[in-house]
């Protein structure tokens, strides 16, 4: 079934969307690096996502977890 | 979009929720809680579709003004912005099983607007977010717990 017209044009999703991680993938054996967002401002501009491209941050992780 | 400014919009998400063949119970139970967040302003719904994928990978999309009974769900209808292009469906079926259907769903999350506002105002930016699977909380809680039985 065809989407309506309001549905043409470019999209928000910006590439092929991968299953959620499976649990035991997630709870890896260490913390591994953040990879810096796109700035939210840019993130309502026109055009793709820039979060693809985001930077790795080095090194910036504690091991650990805080206990609270 | 309505009088808010982008700078009053809260951050905006997506969620796709896979039922594969069968597991596809549908009581009714997802939209009454769905609509619940969306009547006590803790979301706003922007985009809703159902996607279908065949066993041959083809992919079926549909809106909400595509479904027969649509119950309470339909006075969203009128509310929707219709985030979503053509061009995400196949983006977003490549995560989903052959045979599956999938709603997917685009928010607001409302609640978080005032505070996501106000950090923007102090220069904030976003650098990273997520979200934790709450079994890789519970796994990481184990594992401590483990950690400290063994005295190490």
């Amino acid at each position: 079934m065809p989407l309506g017209p309001g549905r043409a044009g470019r999209g928000v999703i910006g590439g092929p969307v991968a299953k959620a991680a499976v649990v035991g993938a997630a709870v890896g054996p260490g913390p591994s690096p953040v990879a810096k967002a796109a700035v939210v401002g840019a993130a309502v501009g026109p055009g793709p996502s820039p979060v693809a491209k985001a930077a790795v941050v080095g090194a910036v992780v504690t091991p650990g977890r805080r206990r609270f | 979009m309505s009088d808010r400014s982008i700078d009053e919009l809260g951050p905006v998400d997506y969620l796709i929720v896979e039922f594969p063949v069968g597991a596809q119970n549908f009581t009714g139970e997802g939209a009454e809680e769905l609509l619940r967040l969306h009547d006590a302003g803790i979301i706003r719904v922007m985009d809703i579709l159902i996607l279908q994928k065949g066993e041959d990978g083809t992919v079926m999309a549909q809106e909400l003004g595509d479904l027969n009974e649509l119950g309470e769900l339909a006075r969203l209808e009128t509310e929707l912005v219709q985030t979503l292009a053509e061009e995400d469906v196949d983006n977003l079926a490549a995560a989903m099983d052959p045979g599956s259907i999938a709603g997917v769903l685009v928010y607001e999350n409302l609640w978080a607007a005032p505070f996501a506002s106000a950090m923007r105002r102090a220069g904030g930016q976003l650098i990273a977010n997520g979200r934790i699977p709450i079994q890789a909380i519970i796994a990481a809680m184990e594992a401590d717990e483990a950690h400290e039985a063994v005295g190490v």
